[in-house]
């Protein structure tokens, strides 16, 4: 043993010595290889199809690998029953496999056996699970979606902004009766329109808001009704509505419980929706009037409210001049009077204002004048008179300042009233 | 036929289900496994099992058997760790047997010295490592080349002839020591 790496083996007394142990070495007694065989034997009879089968292309596999031509490979006599079983076995299995197959899509496909319904798909048989009923828009109770909407807009975000929106809300919710106002459903959802809310963002409308009396006439529970409908909400998105809101005499007019009634009406409603309207009311010399005590009583008429509803009338009303009458504190007062009423809510009449010179006749102070002779407005409330109203020549004819001087005469007046006359005029 | 190409066929003729080409295995590599067996866990008798158990195991996983390798150095693998699971087994204060039972049947001889030395070599080997005792006994009772050993022990050429030098310098250290002296078994 010269070197570390090297065994050196050779005839040395070491070697010599494990020559002679090994020359004694036991082997495995006898009856060794028996005793394996028989164990491998069992290993082989207990092997699955599966592994057999796998095992026999493995063979193949180990031939090509190792260069050994398959060939070479023979089973011995004795042994060639035993080593085909597991081939012949498992080609029984696969046509086996290969029929059961066949029935079961006969069956399916032919036989329509087993049936398959709904909840069969990818399943022999028919699954019976558990398939609750699908949430739907009544599963979840939800409250009014509209005011959540509302304070989602951008409209709602300038309207927190505006100064004066804000202190109408700090208003409403130290004011009781502003607050239960707000609270009204009806008012929220007024509220929750687009329009009305722009309206509501409007610097001018938020000032008039702030007035005591606008706030308590919003407080009134049929002004909210009012609001609540699409065409008086839009009317007070109207901006001239806002420009007039402005004016404390048009405040104190839209405070009085007379024109919440009013408006309480479908036909008034739709007329101070008009745009037109709207703009009369921008007038001041209209507000001046609808601040009279007066017009107000008037224009809680329901009648009078259908007049207003009339688009010609509204019409009439944006004309300078038809303003500058119906702001007449004589003819606020004659309006106030049934028969004048009944007369303004005439279709016929409201038509006949509709014509320039009817209404350049009404816009003179005599006719308020006249109107405030109850004769006058008798003579207006009767039918026949009426028609005559509306009869275009005849409001030309008013349109002379000799007429309308005699139309004023109370002597005049008290004529018109005769039936004879009207009779006479109306033809 | 070369022995490797025989081993090859062999374990094909296994893997299509003829059991009985395993025979020829077992009769081929019966001595030098239950030698391993016996010289890893010093009894007869376990050593008889332990070899017996890697045949069985060795033919149950003929199919995972690379043929790029030498069919020798897998069933030896499989017999080595066959007796380290044997070993296992055992209850921890088992440990070696100071010396190898001497052959009970099978010796070859009734020539009493032979047995005496044999006895002798045994007890040398019990004291060696594991890895020294493997190399000796795969060197010297299953004459198996060194790059056969490389192969089986799983470990380069060089350090299986690294080891053999040890395993030899020490076994040689150790059988000097024993009663009746080196000179006796050499003789």
């Amino acid at each position: 043993m010269s070197s570390h790496g090297d065994p050196v083996e050779g005839d040395t007394p070491l070697d010599r010595a494990l020559d002679h142990a090994s020359v004694v070495e036991p082997d495995p007694p006898l009856g060794f290889v028996a005793g394996v065989m028989r164990r491998v034997h069992d290993a082989q009879t207990r092997m699955s199809l599966w592994r057999r089968w796998r095992r026999s292309v493995r063979a193949t596999n180990l031939l090509f690998s190792a260069g050994v031509d398959p060939a070479s490979i023979e089973i011995v006599a004795g042994n060639r029953r035993h080593a085909a079983t597991g081939v012949i076995i498992m080609k029984k299995i696969v046509w086996g496999a290969a029929a059961l197959g066949a029935v079961a899509i006969v069956s399916v496909v032919w036989l329509r056996y087993p049936p398959m319904g709904p909840g069969t798909e990818g399943t022999v048989g028919g699954a019976q699970r558990y398939q609750a009923t699908p949430a739907g828009d009544k599963s979840a109770a939800l409250g009014d979606m509209t005011v959540q909407a509302f304070l989602q807009t951008d409209t709602f975000d300038r309207l927190i902004k505006n100064p004066d929106s804000r202190e109408v809300l700090q208003k409403a919710a130290e004011d009781p009766a502003l607050a239960q106002a707000l609270a009204n459903p009806a008012l929220a959802r007024a509220l929750a329109d687009p329009a009305v809310a722009e309206a509501f963002a409007n610097p001018a409308l938020g000032r008039a808001l702030a007035d005591p009396a606008v706030a308590e006439a919003f407080a009134n529970p049929a002004l909210a009704k009012a609001l609540a409908d699409p065409a008086v909400a839009e009317a007070f998105a109207n901006p001239a509505l806002a420009k007039a809101l402005a004016d404390p005499a048009a405040r104190k007019a839209f405070a009085d419980a007379a024109l919440a009634k009013a408006l309480a009406d479908p036909a008034a409603r739709k007329a101070f929706a008009d745009a037109a309207l709207a703009k009369a009311f921008a007038d001041p010399a209209a507000r001046k009037a609808l601040a009279d005590p007066a017009a107000k009583k008037m224009m809680a008429d329901a009648a009078v409210a259908r007049v207003f509803a009339n688009a010609a009338l509204a019409k009439a009303l944006a004309d300078p001049a038809a303003r500058k009458a119906f702001a007449d504190a004589a003819a606020a007062k004659a309006l106030a009077d049934p028969g004048a009423v009944n007369a303004f809510a005439s279709p016929a009449f409201a038509k006949a204002l509709a014509d320039p010179a009817a209404l350049n006749a009404y816009a003179r102070s005599a006719y308020g004048r006249a109107l405030a002779d109850p004769a006058a407005r008798k003579a207006l409330a009767d039918p026949a008179m009426r028609l005559m109203l509306a009869n275009p020549a005849f409001s030309r004819a008013l349109a002379e300042p000799a007429m309308r001087t005699a139309f004023a005469n109370p002597a005049f007046a008290k004529a018109l009233a005769d039936p004879a006359m009207k009779k006479a005029m109306v033809r | 036929m070369p022995e490797a190409d025989e081993d090859v066929i062999c374990v094909a003729r296994c893997l299509r289900g003829d059991s009985s080409a395993f025979e020829s295995i077992v009769r081929r590599y019966q001595r030098v496994l239950f030698s391993v067996a016996r010289r890893m866990l010093g009894n007869y008798d376990d050593a008889l099992d332990a070899t017996q158990n890697a045949f069985i195991r060795a033919y149950e996983g003929l199919h995972t058997y690379d043929p790029d390798r030498r069919f020798f150095s897998w069933i030896y693998r499989i017999a080595v760790n066959e007796c380290l699971n044997a070993r296992r087994a055992r209850r921890p204060d088992d440990r070696l047997p100071d010396h190898m039972e001497p052959a009970a049947e099978g010796s070859p001889f009734d020539d009493v010295q032979n047995v005496e030395r044999s006895a002798l070599i045994d007890a040398a080997l019990v004291r060696l490592s594991e890895d020294h005792r493997l190399v000796v006994v795969l060197r010297h009772f299953a004459d198996l080349s060194y790059s056969e050993m490389s192969e089986a022990l799983g470990v380069p050429e060089k350090t299986v002839k690294s080891r053999l030098f040890e395993a030899r310098h020490r076994l040689g250290e150790l059988l000097r020591l024993q009663p009746g002296g080196f000179d006796e078994l050499s003789r």
